[in-house]
C-alpha cells in the first residue's frame, strides 16, 4: 500500500493523522507574518489554523507574501 | 486639558454644529469642511470630534503638529505639506481632509459649535 | 499608543560645525560660474527641461542634446539647460529613462568610467515630490560604473530629487572633470545655480552634509529645505563608491542620509572632484506637481496611510525596524547568505536579529521617512553610537541603518555576528561613501580566499581575514581612505580581486618557504582564538602567547604557530584578538623586480617582486603566481556577475532567482526580481514558462517605479486586509490600483497593467541594447558563478545533505547511496547548470530576444523603440545570428 499523501504547495507531502494547518506550519517552520492559507481552494482564516484538520489528498496552499527588499 | 466634549445621547441630528464650524473656518456651509461630524446611528446620532489625544503627532512628516500647553493639538499650516499622514494615523477618523483645501483639519476646541448647539450636547472642558 | 517623540537627545556636537567655522569655509569659495534661470510651472509632473553642468575638461559633446541656454565660467565650467522633449516623455518617461537617454548620448563605446565624458545623471520622475502617498521622493542615478564598465542605474531615497524638480529641472547631468574640489549650489527659490571651489569642507558625508546644510540654510527652520548629494574619501580609492543624499531630521536636529548605493557611481563623482551638489527649495506642498486630479492622489494617500496605521505592527514592523525585520526570517527559511553564500543560516544569527537592534541600538518611535508623506517610514537610525575605530574613533554618531542588506552583507555573509561591528561598518560605508552590499560581498570573497589558503597574513600585512573579524571589516575601509594597504585591493571589487590575487598572490616560492617559520602564519579553517580575553589585557602585546594559556588556549599546535607574533587586541568588549604583525621579509638579492605588464607572461613558479604602482604596497615577499587550478577555483565562488557583487539573498535553491540575478541588466541586484518565496516556498512558478513569465512581469513592474520617482516598498511591504481574496495576491492589486490612481492624478493618463508594463519595458529594452553597445548584453555575460547555482564544495553539500540527496533521487532519478560526495556534487551541478540553460532559453524567448540574448527587431518595433541608434546596435548581431527579418516592411531598417 502506498504512503498516504496530501499536496502542500503543489508538491506531494506525507499525510499524518490529526494534522492541522498549524501543525503543518510548525513542521515546515512556516512562521512568516504574511501568509495566505487555502485548503482545496478555500481560504482558511488565521483563527481557524489550529482547528482545521487536514485530510488525505487535501490540496493545501500556504502562500508567503514576500516580495523582497 | 482643553477639548470639546460631546454627549451623543442628547444629539438631535440638526447639524447646526457642522454648519457653524465650516462657516467659521472656511466661510461655507458645508459639512465636508466641518471638524465635527454627526452621523445617524442605531436610532440615534453619533458625534465624532477630536479629543486631543495626540496620537497623530509623532508621525507628522513635516513636524507640523504639536500639543499646546492647554492640551489642544494644533496643526501649523505654514509648515504643513499636505501629506495627510495625520488623517490616516487617526484610526477614529477625527482628522479630516478635503480636496479643495491644501491642508487637513481637525477640531481646535474653539467652542463655536457648542454655542450653536440647541440641544446642549456640546461643551468645552478646560 | 506610541509615545509622542518630539525630540531625540543627541550628542553630535563634535561634528556639527559652528557658524564661524562655516563662514570661514564659505569665504574660501571661489565662484567659477553662475547661472540664472526663469522659474517654470510644473505641468503634469514635468518642468520639461533639465539642468546640465560640466565641471571642466576636454571631450566631445557633439552627440548630446543642445543647450537651449547656458553660461560659461572659469576652468571650463558650463551651466546650461536642455529641453525635455515629447519623445523623451513618451518613450523614456523620466527617472532612469531620462538618465539613460542622456548617458547614451554622452558616451562612446570605449568610454571608461573615469573619462571626462562619463556623465552622472540624476532624475526623479513625474510622480516624485507628491506628498500624499508613501515613497514618492526617489531618484535614479546613472553613470558608467567602474565595476562593470556598463551603464548602471542606482536607486536612492528623497529629498534631493523633489527639490531638484521643484527648483525647475527634470534631471541633472554632471559631466567633465575638475582639477579643483567643487560644490554646486542650486537655489530653487532664487532660481540661481553656482559652481564654486570648496577647498576646506570635509569630503566624508556625515560631516560635509552638516556643513553644507548649515552653510546654505538661511536659518534653522530652513534646514529642512536643504538636500546634499555627497560621497566620501573611500570612493577615491575603490570602485564601490556610493552617493549619499541627505535630508534634515528635525526630530534629531541632525542630517540623515540615504544612499544611491550600488554600482560605484560615487567613485565617478569623486573622480570628477565634485564634493557635493546642494539643492535648496522652500515651499513644498501637495500641489507642487500641479496635478490634474488631486482627489485621486489624496484619496489613495489616505487609504494607504490608514493601512500603515492599522496593520504595520501586525505585519512587517517597517516603522519600528524597517527592512531589518527580515534578518531572522531569512535565517529560518535558509536564505540568509552566510560565509560568502555557502549557507543560508547560522546558529549565531539571533545575536544580530532585529530584536537585538530594537532593544539595544535603534532609537524607537521616531518616524523618519525619506520624503514627506511616507507613512511606511522605514529609515532607521542608531543614535549616539560610539565608534571604536577609524578617522572618527571615539565620536558619537547617528548610524543610518541597519537595513536588511547591511545586517546580511556586513553580518552573516562575512561571518560577523557582533551587532556593533555591523553598525560601525554601516556607518563608515556611508560616511566614507562606499556601497554596503558590495563591501559585504567582496569582503566575504576575500575572506573565503584567505580561509582556503590562497593568500595569507603576510600578504595582508597582518590583517586577519578570517570569518567574523569585524575589526577587519572596518579596517579595510580605513585603508581605502588612506589609499594604502590590503583594503585598496579588496575595494576594487570581486572581479578585480580575482585578477589581482591571480597575478599577485599564490604560494611563496617553494625555495623560500622555510622563511615562514616564526614569521607569519598560514590561515587555518577554524578560528584560532575564539574565547574571550578579559578587558584588562586589551592593547597589550601578547608577544610570546604564553599568556593565552591563562585564558584557556592550550592548543599547543596553535600556540606554536603564532609564537613570535605580536597580537593586538582590537576589541572593546570580550572579543578575541585578531591582529598579528608578522615581521617583514628582508628583500632577497637576485630575485628580479618586474612591472605589472610583465606579470602576465612571467613563467609560473619563477619568483619575482612587483613594482606595481597601482597596488603600491609590497612586503618584500617573493611571489609566485597562483596555479590555474586556484584561479579556476576563485571563478566558482566569486559572487559577481558583469562585475557587480551579488546582493544579500541566498539564491542557490531558487532557479527563478538565479535568473533574476544573472539576467539583470546592471548586474546581480535584486531590484529587478525577487522571486525566491514564490519559487521555492510557494511553488507558484513550477515550469520554465511560469518562471519566464515571472521574469518578464516582475522586472518590468519593479523597474516601473524607477521611472516615476517611487519607492517599491509600499507596494508589497504591507498587505491589505483583502489581499488574500485576490486572484493574484503576489501582485498586490489594491496597491497597484493606488499607483494607477496617483499616476492618473498627476499626469491625467489612465494606466492598466499592460500599459504600465509597456512603459517600463521600453526603458528596460533600451538598457539592454545600451549594455550591448558597451560590450556586454549577450548570453555569455548572463552566466552566473557556479556557486549561485548550487553546492560546489563538500562543506556546502554536506551541510544540507538530506535535501540534496533527496533532490538527486526525486528530481534527477539518481540513487545517492554508494556515491561519493564529489560525484554527487558533479551530478547535481550538471543538472543545475542544465536547468539554468533551459531557463535562460525560456526567458529570452518570452522577452522577444534571440537565444543569444539580443533584442529582436520585431520587439523594438512592437515597443516603438525602433530608433536608429538602437537598430544600428542590434543589426549586425541579428544578421550574424540569422534573426534579421526579411520582408518589405523591414526594408527601411537595413539603411538606418
Amino acid at each position: 500500500m502506498s504512503e498516504p499523501l496530501i499536496q502542500l504547495n503543489n508538491r506531494p507531502y506525507p499525510f499524518k493523522d490529526g494534522a492541522t494547518i498549524a501543525s503543518l506550519m510548525a513542521e515546515n517552520n512556516y512562521d512568516f507574518p504574511s501568509l495566505i492559507v487555502k485548503v482545496n481552494g478555500s481560504l482558511v482564516d488565521e483563527d481557524s489554523w489550529h482547528s482545521t484538520v487536514i485530510n488525505v489528498n487535501d490540496n493545501v496552499e500556504i502562500i508567503h507574501l514576500f516580495g523582497g527588499g | 486639558m482643553k477639548k470639546l466634549v460631546a454627549n451623543s445621547s442628547k444629539c438631535t441630528g440638526c447639524g447646526a454644529c457642522e454648519i457653524a464650524c465650516s462657516k467659521a473656518f472656511y466661510k461655507e456651509e458645508n459639512r465636508e469642511k466641518s471638524a465635527i461630524r454627526v452621523t445617524a446611528n442605531d436610532g440615534g446620532y453619533n458625534i465624532s470630534v477630536c479629543d486631543q489625544c495626540g496620537d497623530c503627532i509623532w508621525m507628522c512628516s513635516a513636524v507640523a503638529l504639536s500639543q499646546a500647553p492647554n492640551g489642544v493639538v494644533r496643526l501649523n499650516k505654514k509648515s504643513c505639506v499636505g501629506c495627510l499622514i495625520c488623517v490616516g494615523e487617526c484610526l477614529r477618523n477625527f482628522f479630516f481632509y478635503n480636496n479643495d483645501l491644501p491642508t487637513p483639519f481637525k477640531c481646535s476646541a474653539c467652542g463655536i459649535c457648542a454655542k450653536a448647539c440647541p440641544a446642549d450636547a456640546l461643551s468645552i472642558s478646560e | 499608543m506610541p509615545e509622542n517623540v518630539l525630540k531625540v537627545e543627541t550628542e553630535y556636537s563634535d561634528h556639527i560645525p559652528s557658524r564661524e567655522e562655516i563662514a570661514a569655509m564659505k569665504a574660501k569659495h571661489r565662484v567659477l560660474a553662475t547661472y540664472s534661470y526663469e522659474p517654470s510651472t510644473i505641468e503634469r509632473g514635468y518642468n520639461s527641461r533639465s539642468l546640465y553642468i560640466s565641471v571642466g575638461g576636454d571631450y566631445d559633446t557633439s552627440e548630446q542634446d543642445p543647450l537651449t541656454s547656458s553660461a560659461k565660467g572659469d576652468n571650463g565650467v558650463v551651466i546650461g539647460e536642455k529641453a525635455v522633449t515629447d519623445l523623451m516623455k513618451d518613450k523614456f518617461t523620466g527617472g532612469k529613462g531620462f538618465d539613460l537617454y542622456h548617458l547614451w548620448k554622452s558616451v562612446k563605446e570605449d568610454t571608461h568610467w573615469n573619462a571626462p565624458e562619463n556623465n552622472v545623471v540624476i532624475s526623479p520622475g513625474p510622480l516624485a515630490g507628491i506628498t500624499q502617498y508613501a515613497g514618492t521622493g526617489k531618484s535614479i542615478v546613472c553613470s558608467i560604473s567602474p565595476l562593470t564598465g556598463l551603464p548602471f542605474d542606482s536607486n536612492v531615497g528623497g529629498f534631493f530629487g523633489p527639490f531638484l524638480k521643484f527648483s525647475g529641472f527634470d534631471a541633472l547631468e554632471l559631466q567633465g572633470k575638475s582639477d579643483e574640489e567643487l560644490i554646486i549650489f542650486i537655489d530653487g527659490n532664487a532660481h540661481t545655480i553656482s559652481v564654486e571651489t570648496a577647498p576646506d569642507e570635509s569630503i566624508d558625508s556625515h560631516i560635509l552634509c552638516e556643513q553644507l546644510t548649515e552653510m546654505y540654510a538661511e536659518n534653522e527652520a530652513d534646514k529642512m529645505n536643504i538636500s546634499v548629494v555627497a560621497s566620501g574619501r573611500a570612493a577615491e580609492h575603490s570602485y564601490i563608491g556610493c552617493l549619499n543624499f541627505s535630508f534634515f531630521d528635525k526630530r534629531r536636529n541632525c542630517v540623515r542620509i540615504k544612499q544611491a548605493g550600488r554600482g560605484g557611481i560615487g567613485a565617478v563623482f569623486r573622480h570628477k572632484k565634485i564634493k557635493a551638489v546642494v539643492a535648496r527649495y522652500r515651499g513644498v506642498h501637495g500641489d507642487s506637481n500641479n496635478p490634474v486630479n488631486k482627489k485621486l492622489i489624496n484619496d489613495a494617500g489616505v487609504r494607504f496611510h490608514k493601512q500603515m496605521a492599522q496593520l504595520d505592527t501586525k505585519q512587517n514592523n517597517m516603522r519600528k525596524i524597517g527592512t531589518a525585520n527580515i534578518i531572522e526570517v531569512m535565517d529560518r527559511y535558509d536564505l540568509l547568505p552566510t560565509h560568502n553564500f555557502q549557507y543560508g543560516a547560522h546558529p549565531e544569527t539571533p545575536k544580530i536579529s532585529s530584536k537585538v537592534y530594537i532593544e539595544k541600538y535603534v532609537t524607537q518611535n521616531v518616524p523618519d521617512g525619506c520624503w514627506y508623506g511616507c507613512s511606511m517610514s522605514c529609515a532607521k537610525a542608531a543614535d549616539n553610537f560610539e565608534l571604536r575605530t577609524g578617522a572618527y574613533k571615539g565620536s558619537k554618531v547617528c548610524v543610518d541603518g541597519p537595513e536588511y542588506e547591511n545586517a546580511g552583507g556586513l553580518g552573516s555573509n562575512v561571518g560577523c555576528f557582533d551587532p556593533h561591528w555591523i553598525l560601525e561598518a554601516n556607518f563608515y560605508c556611508d560616511t566614507y561613501g562606499v556601497d554596503t552590499i558590495s563591501h559585504g560581498t567582496m569582503t566575504a570573497f576575500a575572506q573565503e580566499c584567505y580561509q582556503r589558503g590562497l593568500y595569507n597574513l603576510d600578504d595582508t600585512e597582518g590583517l586577519d581575514m578570517r570569518w567574523g573579524n569585524g575589526y577587519a571589516l572596518n579596517e579595510l575601509m580605513h585603508q581605502m581612505v588612506a589609499g594604502d594597504g590590503f583594503g585598496v585591493i579588496v575595494g576594487k571589487g570581486v572581479r578585480q580581486q580575482k585578477r589581482i590575487f591571480a597575478e599577485r598572490f599564490g604560494k611563496v616560492a617553494p625555495e623560500y618557504e622555510h622563511m615562514l617559520e616564526g614569521q607569519a602564519w598560514q590561515s587555518v579553517e577554524e578560528p584560532i582564538i575564539d574565547k574571550p580575553i578579559p578587558t584588562a589585557h586589551f592593547n597589550k602585546h601578547l608577544v610570546d602567547c604564553e599568556a593565552l594559556k591563562d585564558f584557556g588556549y592550550d592548543d599547543e599546535k596553535v600556540l606554536n604557530e603564532i609564537k613570535g607574533t605580536s597580537l593586538e587586541n582590537a576589541g572593546a568588549n570580550n572579543d578575541s584578538a585578531f591582529i598579528a604583525h608578522p615581521k617583514r621579509w628582508e628583500k632577497i638579492p637576485g630575485i628580479p623586480t618586474i612591472s605589472r605588464e610583465e606579470i602576465a607572461d612571467w613563467p609560473a613558479g619563477k619568483p619575482y617582486y612587483s613594482d606595481d604602482p597601482v597596488c603600491p604596497y609590497t612586503n618584500g615577499r617573493p611571489w609566485v603566481k597562483m596555479t590555474p587550478e586556484q584561479v579556476a577555483e576563485m571563478e566558482e565562488f566569486g559572487m559577481e556577475n558583469k562585475g557587480l557583487e551579488y546582493s544579500e539573498y541566498l539564491m542557490k535553491e531558487s532557479l527563478a532567482q538565479q535568473g533574476g540575478y544573472a539576467l539583470c541588466n546592471k548586474g546581480p541586484q535584486h531590484d529587478e526580481a525577487w522571486l525566491i518565496f514564490m519559487d521555492m516556498v510557494n511553488n507558484q512558478i513550477p515550469t520554465f514558462e511560469d518562471k519566464a513569465e515571472a521574469l518578464h512581469y516582475f522586472p518590468m513592474f519593479r523597474t516601473w517605479f524607477g521611472l516615476l520617482g517611487l519607492c517599491k516598498l509600499p507596494w508589497n511591504d504591507v498587505t491589505p486586509v483583502n489581499n488574500k481574496n485576490e486572484a493574484e495576491p503576489h501582485k498586490f492589486p489594491e496597491h497597484v490600483q493606488n499607483y494607477f490612481d496617483i499616476y492618473e492624478g498627476v499626469t491625467g493618463f489612465k494606466h492598466n497593467e499592460a500599459s504600465m508594463v509597456r512603459q517600463s519595458e521600453r526603458v528596460y529594452t533600451f538598457q539592454r541594447v545600451f549594455i550591448l553597445r558597451m560590450g556586454s548584453g549577450m548570453r555569455e555575460h548572463d552566466m552566473p558563478p557556479t556557486r549561485s547555482l548550487g553546492p560546489i564544495s563538500a562543506r556546502e553539500y554536506l551541510s544540507r545533505e538530506e535535501r540534496y540527496d533527496e533532490q538527486l533521487l526525486e528530481k534527477i532519478g539518481v540513487n545517492p547511496a554508494d556515491m561519493s560526495t564529489e560525484k554527487k556534487i558533479e551530478v547535481i551541478m550538471d543538472y543545475r547548470k542544465d536547468q539554468f540553460r533551459q531557463l535562460v532559453d525560456a526567458v529570452y524567448k518570452r522577452r522577444g530576444w534571440t537565444p543569444n540574448g539580443i533584442v529582436k527587431l520585431e520587439k523594438l518595433i512592437e515597443l516603438e523603440m525602433d530608433l536608429p541608434e538602437l537598430v544600428r546596435i542590434v543589426r549586425p548581431h541579428l544578421k550574424a545570428e540569422g534573426y534579421w527579418p526579411s520582408g518589405t516592411e523591414f526594408a527601411k531598417y537595413d539603411s538606418m
